[in-house]
């Protein structure tokens, strides 16, 4: 091979390589999420290093005992037990098949292919030439390879190769790509400060729930609800802060001793056998969420935080034992409003499962426990509240 | 969008990565598709083949992220990880087939028509039909602009058969050239 041919053969490959353009298909990153759900399974533990993997392990141990919690929670108090199983881990539907080769080949053909047809010089100016092979053709009665107009007439592959290097037209995506991406040493100190004031992440959801009250683990009344609004503050990827306003109707009953008004409330200290109360309460809480594992588009996470209640309404009724005469003296019920607060008056644990339904959407199901660390409402109860958030949240970047 | 915001986002995706988050993941897969695809498709025998070594890239570069350093450009590290997949993959491959000469090359110039009309994707197409030792030599000495020294230590070949390889597989793309130009002449009439 001539030098000439060399050169030209070489710089026609190099050209190509480097700007050649590939449409995104959808199904290649099937394949690679496929690989990466192998490995985020655990199946691969060599994927981790020592610190993720005790993360991960720590954050299992967490959630199991979360579940169990739960379970035990409800199996105990014969409690609608079945809203409250653990999720199920459900794998993202794949499909392990490349469809179509054919049909993705086509796709990936440059956007050039459009217009072959009509903006090709060669089709307008030589009527018989049929080759269509920019800045060249066969001519029919030679049978040989010409070049057209300003091209030597030679039948010389490198003659080819190189008219066809510079007269093409083809769009140089490759290399606007190259000039976007490529970071040199020269700006790595603005990188860094880029990196610094990089934006994070926020979400804003829909919290509702149906809320299962009880004092000392005893017994559960009908279920009351939850309403409210959440805000997330993703610090990281894996970690979220939360908090929520959340208006909680409450419903539950307290046995005897369970129920512990103002002393000398009740006249000879005959208290009611029972107390059925309803509150309403306005719930602050504030937590930390972690993501212990992503597959696909669905997150699972495990948090904890504290919750303070502030007391809107609180409404006892009380039931006595029939038979006693000073009963007939005691009050039936107690009302009152926003009669007191209790800050950071609960501690709160929750696991949940998160689905992706669009870039910026999602939706939520979490599973909560709320327990009391101090006496709750006018009545010192130990209140503790179970249920399952349902949330649609909102995501969006912001400084 | 600018050239920081681009870096910003990419800075974005890439911290996103580190803590395997997915949507992150697949928005570094979308970004780098074509350029990994560009270098892939060189490589790889079959698109099937180089969509392989593009994911087998990638989850080198999800898995391996803590070792990057943000400090440093991250393209050339992408486009080195890829060939040392596609290099592992060459050698994978060749522990199953024994060497290629010209007969295998007419054979395989019968398997696939091409289509008219020569574009990039084309011209890597044409050179996907080179056998995979010939393939691997000329792309990485040709495009990559490693030395024959430098090859045969990639390779585990010898200096000498490395530009044996070279002579070869340009003479191979020299026959698939004109023969891809005198089928597209004959189709057209």
């Amino acid at each position: 091979m001539s030098d000439q041919n060399k050169d030209s053969l070489e710089e026609f490959f190099r050209k190509s390589a480097e700007e050649c353009h590939f449409e995104f298909q959808e199904t290649d990153w099937n394949e690679m999420e496929h690989k990466l759900d192998g490995l985020y399974t655990a199946k691969n533990p060599a994927a981790f290093d020592n610190n993720t993997g005790i993360k991960y392990y720590l954050t299992g141990i967490i959630f199991v005992k979360i579940i169990l919690l739960f379970s035990i929670f409800f199996f105990r108090h014969q409690s609608p037990s079945g809203e409250m199983s653990a999720e199920k881990v459900i794998q993202h539907p794949m499909n392990h098949q490349m469809h179509d080769i054919s049909a993705n080949r086509k796709k990936e053909v440059l956007p050039r292919e459009k217009n072959v047809e009509s903006d090709h010089p060669l089709r307008q100016s030589n009527a018989g030439i049929v080759a269509k092979h920019p800045g060249f053709a066969y001519d029919e009665e030679s049978l040989q390879i010409k070049p057209v107009n300003t091209v030597p007439a030679s039948g010389n592959l490198a003659e080819i190769l190189q008219h066809t290097i510079e007269n093409s037209n083809e769009p140089k995506i490759a290399l606007s790509l190259s000039e976007i991406f490529d970071i040199n040493d020269e700006n790595q100190e603005e990188i860094l400060n880029i990196k610094k004031r990089q934006a994070h992440e926020w979400s804003m959801g829909l919290l509702i729930a149906p809320d299962f009250s009880t004092v000392g683990l005893s017994t559960f009344s009908r279920p009351g609800k939850r309403i409210g609004v959440a805000v997330d503050y993703h610090l990281s990827p894996g970690i979220v802060l939360r908090t929520a306003l959340v208006m909680v109707n409450n419903l539950y009953t307290a046995g005897e001793n369970q129920y512990n008004p103002p002393v000398d409330y009740w006249p000879g200290n005959n208290r009611p056998v029972s107390t059925d109360a309803e509150c309403n309460i306005l719930d602050i809480p504030i937590s930390i969420r972690y993501n212990f594992a992503t597959i696909s588009k669905n997150k699972f996470y495990a948090g904890a935080g504290l919750s303070s209640y502030i007391m809107l309404k609180e409404k006892y009724q009380f039931r006595y034992s029939t038979g006693n005469y000073y009963n007939q003296q005691n009050p039936d019920m107690w009302e009152s409003e926003n009669t007191s607060s209790h800050l950071f008056g609960l501690i709160g644990v929750s696991a949940g499962f998160e689905r992706e339904i669009s870039p910026k959407m999602s939706l939520q199901i979490e599973p909560f426990l709320n327990a009391p660390l101090n006496s709750i409402g006018w009545g010192n109860v130990n209140l503790y509240s179970t249920g399952i958030y349902f949330s649609l949240r909102y995501h969006w970047k912001g400084q | 969008m600018t050239s920081d915001q681009q870096n910003t986002e990419l800075i974005e995706i890439l911290n996103g990565c580190q803590d395997f988050d997915r949507r992150s993941q697949k928005a570094l897969y979308q970004m780098f598709y074509s350029y990994g695809m560009s270098i892939c498709m060189r490589y790889g025998g079959s698109r099937d083949e180089a969509v392989e070594i593009l994911n087998e890239g990638f989850m080198k570069i999800f898995t391996n992220l803590k070792n990057f350093e943000f400090s440093k450009p991250f393209k050339p590290w992408f486009r080195k990880i890829l060939i040392n997949c596609a290099i592992n993959a060459y050698k994978a491959r060749r522990r199953y087939q024994p060497e290629e000469d010209l007969d295998a090359l007419k054979e395989m110039k019968t398997q696939e028509q091409i289509s008219s009309g020569i574009y990039y994707q084309e011209i890597i197409e044409l050179s996907q039909k080179l056998p995979p030792s010939y393939r691997a030599v000329f792309n990485l000495h040709v495009v990559e602009g490693y030395t024959h020294e430098e090859i045969s230590e990639l390779l585990g070949i010898t200096p000498g058969t490395s530009k044996s390889n070279l002579f070869k597989a340009k003479q191979h793309l020299k026959i698939l050239l004109k023969d891809f130009f005198e089928q597209d002449y004959v189709r057209s009439k």
